[in-house]
């Protein structure tokens, strides 16, 4: 995944398509006061300098599906895995809840169960509205964002019932990304040269969060550039 | 040393050490006014953890980022108590330290016991305790790459063997027992003595044996606490990933242990009034290797933060100033007072290392390592690198409910076990009393160089 | 305390025992049950459809996921050629607006006291026949005109069908709650058209901002975000900027390229500095000024009296020095700027929105400014929309009663400008009036208040006063599907469906240059017995018969977009969304006619419409000067203003404690639509960490003078009243401002959004832009820690 940070106004709208794609629970003000919302995917604001200087950026955060992601290594049941796509995944009924991956994770980025969401804090009504391709997490676990991994298995399906591979690009996306206004997340496979994503790897606005932990993620941020003058 | 004492006419064996039989065999009602309260306390504990069962652990005051807190902590702390035990009467054992002989019992319970609430804490932490069993390598889901797997195994040794390390020496004891009551106790006893008769043979068995999971024991009981501090340096975040964690937790957990095994000496000989068992002298010798690892922890600590200070990483720093003047400076602080200002006030000085000083030292050693072991885990978790929302950490009634519990239950089981099994090593002490004299002169002798070697060595 | 072995084996027993039949019996129960395993959620055949989002003026392009018959989840329209897929927070949490456990049922009839929250359920028939023969009962005594109606938004067919039905009902009582548009104001005064500007942003590439929220909700926020990417990477090599000149650093000033706080109210001084700045220094479209615009140099009248002219009014009032003074913004800032905007354009200046002190006589000024650099109807720069070819409904003729009540005087009489819908007659109060003529009674009693997506109780300042006026009405009707503020005190709540759940239309959004329009169909079946407002309209016309019935000639309101869109057939241009065999979106504003559509019947062409959400004419023929210039002279009239007034709200009072409080909107909120949305609610603003409340955002320098730290708790005063909110420090706010978002603080609406943070309208005072009528959002405060 590509994220253009000058294209991102943090309107959250990626944050909300998480959500209601992936059936994560909504929160209560007094839980979403101490921390326990579940987000798969958030925007931080990070303000610099002072008055009348001060800039403010906006940083869509997400599972960073690192190539050597400190997560894995630690969980003691394999629940937290690397599948064989390379992104990082969770099979919730093996989890113990123990969150050394949590702790373990640089981006801080997973999420905790902390009560019986799936089963008690949807309305009925409301109910209505979940997603049938992800199931509901119990109490208990950790998830975390899967770049829609679902949706990639009906790729595949349609893929395989047409008797071809799934392409780099165009086949799906996950649903930050088809949402965003801005159009500012691009998504595809990082290794086919054919595709957006890897152009846009490759330039030289391109950087990656806390790269210097040797996680090697796989989402790449462009930064914002400056307004030069042309004529 | 100190000149032994003058012995008065010896009464016969079977009445000699009357004092250690008497907690098993007569028990006063404030023994049932106190574990009521124990009880009291713990059963609130069991209603706290059933409301987290029922509604999720968000019935804690941990978030996201804080994953961990009291829980966790009290592991580290728990596992570290369990030093104590096996550990130094391990060590006093191999080194032939003869005033062991009425502290070993004492040390070697805490161990088995609280290494039970160790684990207890991790299962307490955990989001689902009811898969607490996939965690087990090989047959379940364990995988021996995630340290908290190197946990489980070395945990599980230890408890093993110190387990095996406190019964043992406590064969020759039950049989006393055996042969001294009737009843349920009675087969209690028979059963758990097996056989036990005292000939020479089982004597020499008994021995060998002792020595050889002294020996054992040793590593395993590095091992563990090195392991437990792996839990937090074989991850990334600033101020867990130090490659001095392993024999920093360990001197840490040793101080800990001494600490409570100097409490739990206090309490049996003040409660059961074995004064004449656990001696001054006792508290005197505990207090110097106390006032050592005072010292060795102080030297750990300094060299962690002196080498974060000096490097000056800026993720590191953040969590630095977050322990030194932020948020849990209050914290830091107190475990700097707690862990070495107090116990090397009291214990550097001979005239405050007294029973009194040294109980105070270790009350004082005991919170300052629960407050080490909290502002490790904490701090680093509310400092991530990623500017993430601030989320502070307060306990909920619910884990301080479970932490009260165990302290409680630890507490009444330790009663308990006084109850049903000397506390003091009766078999110990008197064989202290019929070889020890000989063979410390002995051993003493034999340090000593002979006049003829020397003159040897000078005519050469 | 003394137990023996006895006692204490009873107390052991006795209490876990207390313990297990007290609740552990129960917990562990519940336990076993808490603790089960991943539950699935029922699955079934997907289905798509094709609709569009109507939750604000930009109508993005929607395709609805449905499972079985519910939807799961709404995804843009990639043929929709302004949205091209994107959707904003609003629409994707929409789910929660449709299956709120909070909505309305069914029509329900007050049971108790006014605002005692007790109802009856009635059915459908009943309802509108209720309705009926009220309205009839009026019509019958010749005081049609005592029936007012409300609506929350001006534009759309819907709305038109309101206006309709009061001209043929016989009321000139029509008010809308949304704020009129300073921009059309401008547009008005300038060039003679009562429609908002549109801004080519997309062409452009030095935009200069006045406070215009351009992504955080105003007109067609997807649409903005999307253009700003266009500024910025569409031409390669070549990167447009974005100036900000706003009291705060807002998501959309955090965007800019450049950030520049100014004194809240001063744009139209900002505006005319920068005028002033071009013209001394030549730097203006001398071409354009002196073929296309009227005012501009000083007359000389009949009588040979002289007239300052616009260059003469700039010359002598706004030398940097002064404007400097005025705004806070450094003079070489202001001859900086000025000088980009002349040389790296094409540039427009845009701005600034309703609730700004002073901003229709700013926009004025904004747009003066384009005139100067020649930015009108030119590529990249301020154009007139072009509109849709809607076929109007054919007319009718209300009869004598109606057109008796019509002619009477409007109770609440509007200010100076009003835009209306285009081509309509303004609306014809406004809605602060409203409050006082209910209260007085003047000129007449109202007997009648329907009230359509407005709750006035809650979006305009003081509550009490509202609540008030409204208990005087007999009887109140509100249409919302909500129990909203103002629901609550009605008489009769007749639900309208979310959109969703019915046929709908979305008119052109403003500020877009060429026709996009969208006839949606819907996407669930209604969940209640829910009616849609306009086919209550039209029963209701039925039920009161007559002429009114006649007026109406459709079945439905299906039928009454239809007929409009037999216009877009017969205009034989266009296209709807994403036809023609073309795969990808539209590209917008290339100037070539499009070729007939290939439809056999208007029928085929109104289905092919309904399936594909919409229909667009994605062309401009910039420098029509006969379309855009409709001024009596034909010329762009550059208007006469009096020297700058720092309005009222902003201006700095002797006390140093008293703060200008500039409220904001948050794209999540809206104007307190989004409060009753879970997932909205979490989506506040990133700078804060605040979800699910409101806060005070106050520069560290104004917190330290104050003896404010970041967190603590304050009341916020203002003459109108207080409310307490926690703060937070940001240093992209200017020093004596504080900042609260609007939209929170709701007391109905449900659980979700009830008692959320607090309700900045209890702040404000009923000051309105003189020129426009549009309510001020923004007055001074103290703020102290409580």
């Amino acid at each position: 995944m590509v994220i253009d940070l000058e294209r991102c106004t943090g309107c959250q709208a990626c944050v909300v398509a998480c959500k209601q794609e992936n059936n994560i629970p909504f929160s209560t003000p007094e839980e979403a006061a101490y921390g326990r919302e579940i987000a798969w995917l958030r925007v931080l604001a990070v303000t610099e300098r002072d008055y009348p200087r001060v800039k403010s950026r906006y940083l869509p955060v997400l599972c960073q599906q690192c190539d050597a992601p400190p997560c894995i290594n630690v969980c003691p049941t394999g629940a937290t895995y690397r599948n064989p796509e390379g992104l990082v995944g969770q099979i919730y009924p093996r989890c113990i809840g123990c969150r050394y991956c949590a702790n373990a994770c640089p981006y801080q980025i997973k999420a905790f169960n902390w009560y019986n969401w799936s089963r008690f804090r949807w309305p009925a009504e409301l109910r209505q509205s979940l997603n049938p391709d992800v199931s509901l997490r119990p109490m208990g676990v950790i998830e975390k964002c899967t770049f829609c991994h679902h949706r990639l298995q009906k790729a595949r399906e349609q893929a395989r019932a047409e008797g071809r591979e799934v392409r780099g690009e165009g086949e799906y996306v996950p649903a930050c990304v088809q949402s965003c206004p801005a159009g500012a997340l691009f998504f595809g496979d990082l290794d086919d040269p054919e595709t957006t994503v890897h152009q846009l790897a490759e330039s030289s606005r391109a950087f990656r969060l806390l790269e210097e932990l040797g996680t090697e993620p796989k989402v790449i941020y462009l930064e914002e550039g400056e307004w030069y003058a042309a004529t | 040393m100190r000149r032994p004492e003058a012995r008065p006419a010896r009464p016969l064996a079977r009445e000699q050490d009357e004092a250690l039989f008497r907690p098993i065999l007569r028990t006063g009602p404030s023994f049932y006014a106190v574990a009521a309260a124990l009880l009291a306390v713990a059963l609130f504990g069991a209603y706290a953890y059933t409301t987290q069962l029922r509604s999720g652990l968000g019935v804690t005051g941990l978030n996201r980022p804080v994953f961990w807190g009291f829980y966790i902590t009290n592991f580290v702390f728990f596992i570290g108590i369990s030093h104590a035990g096996t550990l130094i009467s391990a060590i006093l054992r191999l080194s032939r330290a003869e005033w062991r002989r009425p502290i070993t019992r004492m040390a070697e319970t805490i161990t088995v016991l609280v290494l039970f609430f160790g684990l207890g804490s991790v299962v307490v932490d955990l989001g689902r305790p009811d898969r607490a069993y996939f965690v087990i390598p090989f047959l379940m889901h364990g995988r021996l790459r995630s340290p908290l797997i190197w946990d489980v195994l070395s945990i599980t040794t230890y408890l093993t063997v110190s387990s095996i390390y406190l019964y043992v020496p406590l064969i020759p004891d039950l049989a006393l027992l055996r042969d001294r009551v009737a009843g349920w106790r009675h087969r209690l006893y028979r059963a758990l003595a097996l056989g036990w008769t005292g000939t020479h043979a089982q004597q020499r068995r008994l021995e060998r044996v002792i020595a050889l999971l002294a020996v054992i024991v040793i590593p395993i009981a590095v091992s563990v606490h090195t392991v437990v501090s792996w839990v937090f340096a074989m991850t990334i975040q600033p101020m867990w990933h130090s490659t001095i964690f392993g024999p920093y937790f360990v001197a840490g957990a040793i101080f800990s242990g001494i600490a409570a095994l100097i409490l739990a000496m206090a309490l049996v000989r003040r409660i059961y009034h074995l004064e004449s068992y656990i001696k001054p002298i006792h508290f005197d010798y505990l207090g110097i290797l106390l006032l050592v690892m005072t010292l060795l922890w102080f030297y750990f600590t300094f060299a962690e933060y002196l080498t974060t200070f000096y490097g000056h990483e800026p993720e590191e720093m953040v969590v630095f100033w977050a322990k030194v003047r932020g948020p849990y400076a209050a914290f830091f602080w107190a475990m700097v007072l707690f862990d070495f200002v107090i116990p090397f006030g009291i214990l550097a000085n001979r005239r405050t290392r007294t029973v009194a000083g040294t109980v105070v030292a270790s009350i004082s050693v005991v919170i300052g390592m629960w407050l080490e072991r909290f502002t490790i885990i904490v701090p680093t978790l509310v400092n991530p690198r990623l500017p993430w929302p601030q989320e502070a950490y307060a306990p909920s009634w619910v884990e301080v409910a479970i932490t009260a519990a165990f302290f409680a239950t630890f507490t009444l089981l330790y009663m308990v076990f006084t109850k049903l099994f000397p506390i003091v090593s009766i078999w110990e002490v008197k064989e202290g009393r019929e070889k020890g004299l000989a063979e410390v002169e002995e051993r003493i002798r034999g340090y000593l160089p002979a006049p003829e070697a020397e003159a040897a060595y000078v005519v050469r | 305390m003394s137990l023996d072995r006895r006692g204490f084996l009873k107390l052991t027993v006795l209490s876990t025992a207390g313990v297990a039949a007290g609740s552990g019996g129960q917990q562990l129960g519940a336990v076993l049950e808490a603790t089960g395993t991943d539950e699935r959620v029922a699955n079934g055949p997907e289905q798509w459809v094709t609709t569009s989002c109507n939750l604000c003026s930009g109508g993005c392009g929607v395709r609805v996921r449905r499972i079985d018959a519910r939807a799961v989840k709404l995804e843009g329209n990639p043929y929709h050629p302004l949205s091209r897929g994107g959707l904003c927070p609003v629409a994707q949490a929409s789910l929660q607006l449709l299956y709120n456990p909070d909505r309305i049922r069914g029509p329900l009839e007050r049971a108790g006291p006014r605002g005692s929250g007790q109802w009856r359920p009635l059915a459908w028939d009943e309802a509108i026949r209720m309705l009926a023969e009220r309205l009839g009962a009026l019509r019958q005594q010749e005081r049609p005109h005592t029936v007012a109606l409300v609506l929350g938004r001006s534009e759309g067919l819907l709305a038109q069908l309101f206006r309709r039905f009061a001209r043929a009902y016989g009321t000139p009582n029509v008010l809308t709650t949304e704020l009129p548009d300073p921009s059309a104001y401008a547009l008005w005064r300038t060039q003679g058209i009562r429609a908002p500007i549109a801004y080519d942003l997309e062409n452009a590439k030095y935009i200069l901002s006045f406070g215009v929220p351009l992504v955080d909700g105003w007109w067609d926020p997807v649409r903005q975000m999307r253009a700003l990417v266009q500024v910025r990477q569409g031409t390669p090599g070549r990167r447009g900027k974005l100036v900000q000149f706003e009291p705060r650093l807002s998501p959309t000033a955090a965007k800019a390229d450049e950030w520049i706080p100014v004194n809240p109210g001063t744009e139209a001084a900002l505006a005319r500095g920068l005028a002033h700045l071009l013209v001394v220094d030549g730097r203006f479209d001398r071409d354009f000024v002196a073929r296309h615009t009227a005012g501009f140099e000083d007359q000389v009248d009949s009588a040979g009296r002289r007239h300052g002219g616009f260059r003469d009014l700039l010359v002598r009032e706004y030398k940097p020095p002064a404007v400097s003074r005025i705004t806070g913004v450094p003079e070489e800032t202001l001859r900086r700027i000025a000088a980009e905007f002349a040389l790296y354009g094409p540039g427009v200046a845009i701005g600034p929105p309703a609730g700004h002190p002073d901003a229709a006589a700013a926009a004025a000024a904004v747009h003066a400014l384009n005139a100067l650099a020649g930015r009108i109807d030119r590529l990249g720069g301020a154009l007139v929309a072009r509109t849709a070819p809607l076929a109007p409904w054919p007319s009718f003729s209300p009869d004598t009663a109606a057109r008796r009540g019509a002619a009477r005087a409007p109770l609440a009489p509007s200010a100076s400008f009003s835009p209306g819908a285009k081509g309509a007659a303004p609306d014809s109060g406004s809605i602060s009036g409203l409050a006082a003529a209910l209260r007085s009674g003047q000129p007449y009693p109202l007997e009648a208040l329907l009230l359509w997506e407005a709750n006035p109780v809650f979006s305009q300042p003081g509550s009490d006063r509202f609540r008030e006026a409204v208990g005087r009405v007999p009887l109140v009707v509100s249409f919302s599907p909500f129990l909203d503020e103002t629901a609550q005190l009605a008489d009769l709540i007749l639900p309208d469906p979310v959109f969703l759940e019915g046929w709908h239309d979305m008119p052109q959004p403003p500020g877009v240059p060429y026709p996009v329009i969208s006839m949606a169909p819907p996407a669930t079946d209604p969940l209640y017995q829910t009616r849609h407002p306009g086919d209550v309209l039209l029963e209701t016309a039925r039920a009161l018969g007559g002429s009114v019935a006649r007026a109406f000639p459709w079945q439905d309101f299906r039928e009454a977009m239809r007929h409009a869109a037999r216009g877009l057939y017969a205009a034989s241009r266009g296209m709807v969304f994403a036809t023609h065999g073309q795969e990808g979106p539209p590209a917008p504003l290339r100037e070539w006619e499009w070729a007939p559509m290939p439809y056999g019947s208007f029928d085929e062409f109104f289905e092919e419409l309904a399936a594909k959400g919409g229909w667009t004419d994605p062309s401009y023929g910039y420098q029509d000067w006969k379309r855009v210039l409709r001024t009596t002279s034909g010329r762009f009239e550059f208007p006469a203003l009096p020297p700058h007034q720092v309005a009222p709200a902003a201006a700095p009072a002797d006390d140093p404690s008293s703060l200008h409080l500039h409220t904001f909107a948050v794209l999540a909120l809206g104007e307190g639509q989004g409060a009753n949305q879970p997932f909205l609610q979490e989506v506040l603003a990133p700078h804060t960490a605040v979800q699910w409340g409101s806060w005070v955002e106050l520069n560290p320098e104004t917190a330290a003078r104050l003896g404010i730290r970041d967190g603590d708790q304050v009341w916020v005063q203002s003459a109108a009243g207080r409310v307490a909110a926690q703060v937070r420090l940001y240093a992209g706010i200017m020093p004596g401002v504080a900042a609260m978002p609007r939209g929170q603080g709701h007391t109905a609406l449900g659980r979700y959004a009830r008692g959320r943070g607090v309700n900045v309208m209890e702040l404000l005072g009923d000051e309105r832009d003189p020129a426009t009528g549009a309510l001020v959002l923004s007055t001074r405060v103290r703020v102290t820690r409580a």
